[in-house]
C-alpha cells in the first residue's frame, strides 16, 4: 500500500520520459544495422 | 527533527567555511586518492609482469583478488563507522592503507605481490565512509546529490591514475632508475599523498555537523535504543535488493573499466593508445553523470516521496540494461562510442540513484547498510569477471548477457518499499526543511531591510 500522498502516482511518474531514451536506443540500433549492412561489417 | 540538526540543506561548492563543505571536499578527495592508490599498480602491470614473470592466469587472480577483498572490507567498515565514527575510520583507512601501497615494491614473487595486492584492495572500503560521512552532513533534500558527487569525483581517481602513474614511472626512469626500481618508487607517491590526506582528514573534519562521536554524551539506555546490531540491519530484504542493484551498476562499471580498452583493440582493430583513450571516456563521465543520478533521485524524492526515489532508480537501471545490450551489438565505431557514452551515463546515474535511496533504509544502521550495498558493487564486478573468463563466450555475447541480467535486476526495486510511517517521516523532514529555508530567507530579507 503506497502512502496517501503518492496515491495519484501509482504508475511510473510521467516526467521520467522513459520513451525518449528507448527511442534513441532504437534509432542507434537501426543506424548500426543500416551502416553495417552497407559496409558489410560485423564481428 | 533532531536528526536534521546542523545538516546542510544546500551544496555551496566554492565554500570551505562550513564543516559540512569541508567534509564534502575532503571526503571526495580522500576517496579520489584511495582510488588512485587502489588502481595505481594497474597501468604498471606490464612492467611487473615482465619482472616477476607472471602468467595470464596469475594476473587474472591478482585482478580478482584486488576487487574481491573489498567486499569483506566494505562490510566491516560500515559497522566500524557506526561504532567509532567516520572521521577516525577514514584516517585509519588512509594511513594504514598507504602502507601496502608504498611497500608493494618489496614484493619479489607472485605470492608476495598477491598478498600486497590483497591488502591494497582493503582501501576500496573508503567508499562506504565517504557515503556515510556525506549522509551525516547533508539534509534529505540534497543528500543524494552530495553522495553521488563525492562518490563520482572519487571514482575519477581510477581514471586519472591510469594516466598519471605511467608519467610518475617515466619520471623515475628519467632520474636514472632502472624500470625494475622505477615502478617500486612510483608506488610510494600515492602512499605519501594518502598519509597527508589522512592527517588533514583527522584535523579538518568532524563526525557530525555538531561535533565528534566522542563529544556526544549518551546514556547507556540511549545507546541501546540508537544502535542496531549488524545482523538486524542485514536481515532487511531491501538491503540485499540494493546489494544486487548496486552490483548491477557499480559492478558493471568496474568490469567495463577493465575490458573496454581490450574490447576496442580486439573488435575494432584500434591501436592500444586510441582504444585506451575511448575507454577513458567511459570513466570521465563520472565528473557529472553520477551527480545527475543523485540529483534526479532527490528531485523525485521531493516530488513523490521515498517511493519516487525508488521508481527513478528502477527506471534508470532498466535503461542501463537496455543500453548495455545496445552497446554490445554495435559494430560501427562512432555508433559504438555513442552507445558506450549513453550506457556510461545510465550506469553512473544508477549508482547515484542507488545512494539516494540508501540513506533512508535504516537511519540507525547507516554504516552497515551502506557497507552491505557498497560491497554489492564489488560482488557484481567479481561475478561479471568470471563471465569474461569463459573461453566459449565472445566479449559482445558476454556483454549482451550482462545487459539482460541488469534489465531483470531492475525489477528488484519492487522489493524496496517503505512503510507509510517512513514516508510520512520523510515528508515531514522535507516540510521542516522547507519552512526552515523560508524562515532563513525571511530573516535575511529583514536583515537587509534593516541595514537599508
Amino acid at each position: 500500500m503506497l502512502p496517501a500522498y503518492t496515491q495519484e502516482h501509482r504508475i511510473l511518474p510521467e516526467p521520467l520520459f522513459l520513451e525518449y531514451p528507448v527511442a534513441f536506443f532504437l534509432a542507434v540500433w537501426l543506424a548500426n544495422i543500416t551502416l553495417a549492412a552497407q559496409s558489410r561489417r560485423g564481428f | 527533527m533532531n536528526a536534521l540538526k546542523g545538516k546542510a540543506t544546500s551544496i555551496k561548492l566554492f565554500s570551505l567555511k562550513s564543516i559540512q563543505m569541508r567534509t564534502f571536499h575532503l571526503s571526495w578527495f580522500a576517496f579520489f586518492l584511495c582510488f588512485f592508490g587502489w588502481f595505481g599498480i594497474a597501468p604498471l602491470m606490464a612492467v611487473v609482469r615482465d619482472e616477476l614473470d607472471l602468467t595470464k592466469s596469475e594476473i587474472g587472480n591478482i585482478i580478482i583478488a584486488s576487487v574481491a577483498v573489498t567486499i569483506i572490507a566494505r562490510l566491516l567498515i560500515g559497522w566500524l563507522c557506526d561504532k567509532i565514527g567516520p572521521r577516525i575510520s577514514y584516517t585509519l583507512v588512509l594511513i594504514l592503507g598507504a602502507i601496502p601501497v608504498m611497500f608493494i615494491g618489496f614484493s619479489n614473487s607472485y605470492e608476495s605481490f598477491l598478498l600486497f595486492r590483497l591488502a591494497i584492495g582493503v582501501i576500496g572500503a573508503s567508499f562506504v565512509i565517504t557515503q556515510y560521512h556525506t549522509t551525516m552532513m547533508f539534509a534529505p533534500n540534497v543528500v543524494g546529490t552530495a553522495n553521488a558527487t563525492t562518490a563520482g569525483w572519487g571514482n575519477l581517481g581510477g581514471g586519472v591514475t591510469q594516466m598519471v602513474m605511467p608519467l610518475i614511472f617515466a619520471a623515475f626512469v628519467g632520474l636514472g632508475f632502472l624500470e625494475t626500481q622505477a615502478w617500486r618508487m612510483a608506488m610510494v607517491v600515492p602512499g605519501i599523498a594518502m598519509i597527508i590526506c589522512g592527517i588533514l582528514y583527522y584535523f579538518y573534519t568532524t563526525d557530525y555537523p555538531h561535533g565528534n562521536k566522542s563529544d556526544v554524551k549518551i546514556t547507556a539506555d540511549q545507546k541501546k535504543k540508537e544502535s542496531v546490531p549488524f545482523w538486524k540491519a542485514a536481515a532487511d530484504i531491501r538491503v540485499w535488493a540494493l546489494f544486487v542493484i548496486y552490483g548491477a551498476c557499480f559492478g558493471i562499471e568496474l568490469t567495463i573499466n577493465n575490458i573496454a580498452a581490450i574490447y576496442y583493440h580486439d573488435y575494432f582493430q584500434l591501436d592500444l593508445a586510441t582504444a585506451g583513450l575511448i575507454a577513458g571516456l567511459f570513466g570521465l563521465m563520472n565528473i557529472f553523470a553520477r551527480t545527475l543520478g543523485g540529483y534526479f533521485g532527490d528531485k523525485a524524492g521531493i516530488r513523490w516521496g521515498l517511493s519516487g526515489r525508488v521508481w527513478f532508480l528502477g527506471a534508470v537501471i532498466l535503461l542501463e540494461g537496455l543500453a548495455l545490450m545496445l552497446f554490445s551489438q554495435m559494430t560501427v565505431l562512432p555508433l559504438s562510442i555513442a552507445a558506450m557514452i549513453g550506457f556510461s551515463l545510465c550506469v553512473q546515474m544508477s549508482e547515484g540513484a542507488t545512494f539516494s535511496v540508501v540513506p533512508f533504509i535504516n537511519k540507525k544502521a547507516m554504516g552497515t547498510v551502506a557497507g552491505i550495498v557498497g560491497a554489492g558493487g564489488n560482488a557484481g564486478a567479481v561475478a561479471a569477471g568470471f563471465l569474461f573468463k569463459v573461453e566459449s563466450l565472445s566479449y559482445p555475447e558476454a556483454l549482451f548477457i550482462i545487459g539482460i541480467v541488469v534489465a531483470f535486476a531492475s525489477s528488484l526495486v519492487l522489493l524496496v518499499r517503505f512503510s507509510p510511517a517512513m514516508e510520512k517521516e520523510a515528508k515531514a523532514e522535507l516540510d521542516f526543511l522547507r519552512t526552515g529555508e523560508k524562515v532563513e530567507k525571511a530573516r535575511a530579507i529583514a536583515y537587509e531591510t534593516s541595514k537599508a
